[in-house]
């Protein structure tokens, strides 16, 4: 597997390759990409530590490609996962995946996307398409990590009302009126003009017995309705994170520290937002990998693959894979 | 665990388990459990709706397992003492709630598809819920009204259940409209059945298990036991001891649905008479078992007469037989038999008769049959005479025919004789008047010369000529009393012509004799063809020669008159030819001509030489017989 930071126009000398791009040069890839270059583009990209907007990751290795639901077909040891992260659909396609090859797999990977809107994210080939996965099975076996790093707060929240991604009524409420109150009683003026801004801060996350609880990046607000970067199931019990950089850059450095190496990198954007300048302590994690900012992430090497958020999850081949 | 992540993945979970349809419960529950604690994989299977739901699909492993009355599941993954209590509590929920979903899918789909209208109504009877045929049926209703155990709506019946549950009742309208109309049907048909069975003159019993469960009027003129007495038990009594198997044999195999062929039976009537019957049975379903039915009909009297006429055609003289269409014999009588020496019965007419008698009855039996009527036929065979009446007969579709020949072989022969007796007699008649009228016209003729010429000789002729007179009538007298009698005998033909010699005149010479079978009329024939060569020919003498040639007696009557011109010598013993200025009555001839064929001779004429004619009689020599 090698990794290469290329300018865009480069893409077009590439035989076949996987390509992570970002949205900057959506449109120019799209003039650049032959027909064996498979990937997605993603607000933003990361190699060696450092996050770029203009140039791509492409990465050389023996890799078969699968769209959607054919990748229960799929054959190898780990599956990477490039999902429409604005995309509900991508979720359940994950989980059809999961159901036919069960842990036979790694799964490990993110949402791809634009932080303004739904794009055409995925491609494969010339052809590039949205509300979709794209799974690329590799033979090699990845170890992975993932972390977020997010605080909980004393606030609980019952999600009596969802439906999908939407969170229509938090404690038999207007989601969005419990959400900007609860905020306000923190210190923090949430408005609908303001809400990406605000909400960054203030994740939900979905208690689990065990394991990190699996954060839900409130990332629009639809009226009174309020859109997650995940699926939020009726009934969910909600806690109310903050964020904390330092304990956000510690998931980081745990999850290097967990896998010893690491050779891919997918980090949640929202983080990089949240962590602003602080970013460049983070992605001193990062060094030596290559990856993507993402809306959303995925690693799962046992049990049920779950779509995360504000996550950083890292992963490094196997010595012996 | 922490405490509060704990309580709030079991809370979450809990919630998961809600009811629905069954597989996205389990979906659903399984997933959020895999999520929530972190597990690798559940496997749920659900034996009512034969129902298994892997997560993953591909999911094999031996874990906690929990069965309850519904589900049975293994959960996989890191799961220790406490998770397993916590499972275990939480999995009865989803035991509960996939019970319940399970009957209530069940339930909801029983509700919606029945194809019986449901409505959930309140005490007042208020519409809570109708089912998709209750809505197809009735439209939207708001109230029902209260029901009998039938309804009628829209030109259909509907039965009527209701069954309580507390504050609701459930109201269940099931269609019943064809199982009415069947009923009414067979209620019609029941009735009919029972108008038809006591209107008919055959008496109609139904039985099962060896009882009698109908009986018609007929049925009690029959046996003389009342109904009551039939269809009280009255059963095995009504049939004589050796014909019980019989009857046993009959119920088993129609019972057993074989067909029963009809067969005739004793019987014993309440007052001990026997009686003949035949029996016509089949079976049906008649309240609800399957019963055997039988129609009796009384053949004592057709049994009797069928041996009376049996014995009739059996002794009769008449050949009786019936064929069929190919000419296959299939009844005969003795007589019958005897004829053809040999039993008839499955030969065929062509290999008892020679091929054209064979040929010419097949043809009548089958125009007989074809017209359906009766064919008569006079035949002939083996020198018989038979009248055969050909008479066409069906019997249950089976065309057949019935032949019936009498012998009249001695009535026709006597017809015969009667007729040429009858011929003969008005023959005698003819002759009577013709002979007698001649002899008495020449007496008459010869007075007359005596008045004129006072001649005492010419009185000798006239004595003679009515001596002739009285000599023929007193022979043919005789002749006719022999002819009745209609006997031949064996004769001298030379004393007959000697005989007749005497009464005439010119000479007649008589050589040679033989006998032969005649009668008096011998006598005739020589008169009248002496007195044609006297009268007619008016010879001077005659020469009667006799002689046997073969097997016949020739006798040539010669005289030296005038001849017989040859053109009609062919027409001269005709009825009624007359020749000549002395010609009389023409009958003379003619009956020489019939007597001598009586006997079974001819005669004819020839030319004499020089002049005159030759009769020439051929009879019968009697040592030829």
């Amino acid at each position: 597997m090698e990794a290469e930071l290329l300018r865009v126009e480069e893409v077009a000398e590439l035989g076949r390759a996987i390509v992570i791009a970002p949205e900057n040069v959506a449109k120019d890839l799209r003039e650049f990409v032959g027909e064996d270059v498979v990937g997605g583009i993603f607000p933003g990209v990361i190699f060696d530590g450092k996050v770029y907007n203009d140039r791509v990751v492409a990465v050389r290795c023996d890799f078969e490609v699968y769209r959607g639901s054919s990748a229960a077909n799929a054959k190898g040891r780990t599956l990477l996962t490039i999902l429409d992260g604005w995309s509900e659909r991508a979720e359940s396609l994950l989980e059809d995946v999961y159901a036919k090859l069960g842990n036979s797999v790694t799964y490990f990977g993110g949402g791809a996307g634009s932080l303004n809107g739904k794009i055409d994210c995925l491609f494969i080939g010339k052809e590039f398409f949205r509300d979709d996965a794209v799974f690329v099975a590799l033979r090699e076996s990845f170890d992975v990590a993932i972390r977020h790093g997010w605080i909980a707060t004393e606030r609980t929240f019952f999600a009596n009302r969802t439906s999908g991604r939407k969170i229509i009524e938090l404690d038999w409420e207007p989601a969005f009126d419990v959400y900007a109150s609860t905020l306000h009683e923190l210190g923090a003026e949430l408005r609908r003009e303001n809400f990406l801004d605000v909400a960054k801060a203030y994740p939900f996350s979905i208690t689990r017995a065990r394991g990190e609880d699996i954060v839900r990046d409130p990332i629009a607000v639809e009226g009174d309705e309020i859109v997650c970067a995940g699926r939020v199931a009726e009934g969910s019990l909600l806690r109310l994170m903050r964020g904390d950089k330092e304990s956000l850059i510690r998931a980081a450095e745990f999850c290097a520290e967990e896998l010893g190496c690491v050779e891919i990198t997918l980090d949640c954007v929202s983080r990089v937002l949240y962590l602003g300048e602080d970013f460049r302590r983070e992605a001193k994690f990062m060094r030596g990998s290559f990856g993507a900012l993402t809306i959303g992430e995925v690693a799962c090497v046992r049990g049920y693959p779950i779509f995360h958020n504000k996550t950083v999850v890292m992963g490094c081949r196997r010595t012996n894979s | 665990m922490q405490k509060d992540k704990l309580l709030a993945a079991v809370l979450e979970l809990e919630k998961t388990a809600k009811p629905g349809a069954v597989e996205e419960v389990l979906k659903t529950f399984g997933r959020e459990l895999l999520v929530l604690f972190d597990l690798d994989a559940f496997i749920v299977e659900v034996p009512l709706i034969e129902l298994l739901v892997k997560i993953p699909e591909n999911a094999s492993c031996e874990g906690f397992s929990f069965e309850g009355a519904a589900i049975k599941v293994t959960v996989c993954g890191d799961i220790d003492g406490k998770l397993e209590k916590i499972l275990r509590d939480i999995l009865k929920k989803l035991d509960d709630v996939v019970l319940h979903s399970v009957y209530y899918e069940f339930t909801s789909k029983v509700f919606e598809r029945s194809t019986d209208a449901i409505f959930i109504v309140d005490r007042e009877r208020r519409v809570l819920q109708q089912n998709k045929k209750a809505r197809e049926i009735f439209g939207n209703v708001e109230k029902l009204p209260e029901f009998g155990s039938v309804c009628e709506f829209g030109g259909k019946f509907y039965s009527v259940a209701e069954y309580d549950f507390d504050r609701v009742k459930a109201v269940v309208l099931r269609d019943v409209t064809k199982i009415k109309r069947l009923e009414e049907a067979a209620k019609e048909s029941e009735e009919m059945f029972r108008t038809l069975a006591e209107a008919t003159p055959v008496a109609v019993l139904a039985y099962t298990d060896e009882r009698f469960v109908f009986a018609n009027r007929a049925a009690e003129e029959i046996t003389g036991y009342s109904r009551d007495e039939l269809l009280s038990g009255i059963f095995w009594e009504l049939f004589p001891e050796d014909e019980k198997e019989k009857v046993k044999a009959a119920m088993q195999k129609r019972l057993s649905g074989e067909t029963v062929e009809p067969y005739v039976l004793r019987i014993r009537r309440k007052d001990g008479k026997e009686k003949i019957v035949q029996v016509y049975g089949s079976t049906a379903f008649w309240k609800g078992r399957r019963v055997g039915i039988v129609a009796i009909s009384d053949v004592t009297r057709i049994v009797e007469l069928e041996e009376k006429y049996r014995k009739i055609v059996e002794s009769s003289p008449n050949h009786v037989a019936v064929v069929d269409l190919d000419g296959r014999f299939v009844e005969a009588n003795p007589a019958m038999a005897r004829s053809v020496g040999t039993n008839p019965v499955g030969k065929t007419l062509a290999e008892l008769f020679d091929r054209d008698t064979a040929e010419d009855m097949l043809r009548k039996v089958r125009e007989a049959i074809e017209k359906g009527s009766i064919v008569e036929a006079k035949e002939e065979r083996d020198e018989r005479v038979f009248i055969t009446s050909y008479i066409p007969l069906e019997f249950g579709g089976v065309r057949r025919c019935s032949m019936i020949a009498r012998d009249v072989t001695k009535i026709e022969e006597e017809r015969k004789r009667l007729e040429e007796l009858t011929k003969m007699l008005e023959l005698i008649n003819s002759i009577l008047r013709h002979d007698v009228l001649n002899a008495l016209t020449s007496a008459r003729a010869f007075l007359e010369v005596y008045e004129e010429e006072k001649d005492e000789s010419i009185l000798e002729k006239v004595k003679a000529a009515i001596d002739r007179a009285v000599s023929i009538i007193r022979n043919v007298r005789s002749f006719e009393q022999i002819v009745k009698r209609g006997e031949l005998r064996v004769v001298s033909v030379k004393k007959f012509a000697e005989d007749v010699a005497k009464n005439f005149d010119v000479p007649i010479s008589v050589e040679g004799d033989c006998e032969v079978l005649a009668d008096e009329g011998l006598r005739t024939i020589f008169e009248n063809i002496f007195q044609n060569a006297v009268q007619h020919g008016e010879t001077d003498r005659i020469d009667v020669k006799i002689k046997p040639v073969g097997n016949w007696c020739e006798v040539r009557i010669a005289d030296y008159g005038k001849g017989v011109p040859d053109e009609i010598k062919d027409k001269i013993f005709e009825e009624g030819f007359k020749h000549g200025p002395r010609a009389s009555t023409g009958l003379g001839l003619y009956a020489v001509k019939k007597l001598v064929e009586r006997y079974g001779g001819e005669v004819w004429v020839e030319d004499n030489k020089p002049h005159g004619a030759v009769f020439v009689l051929r009879l019968r020599r009697f040592e030829a017989r």
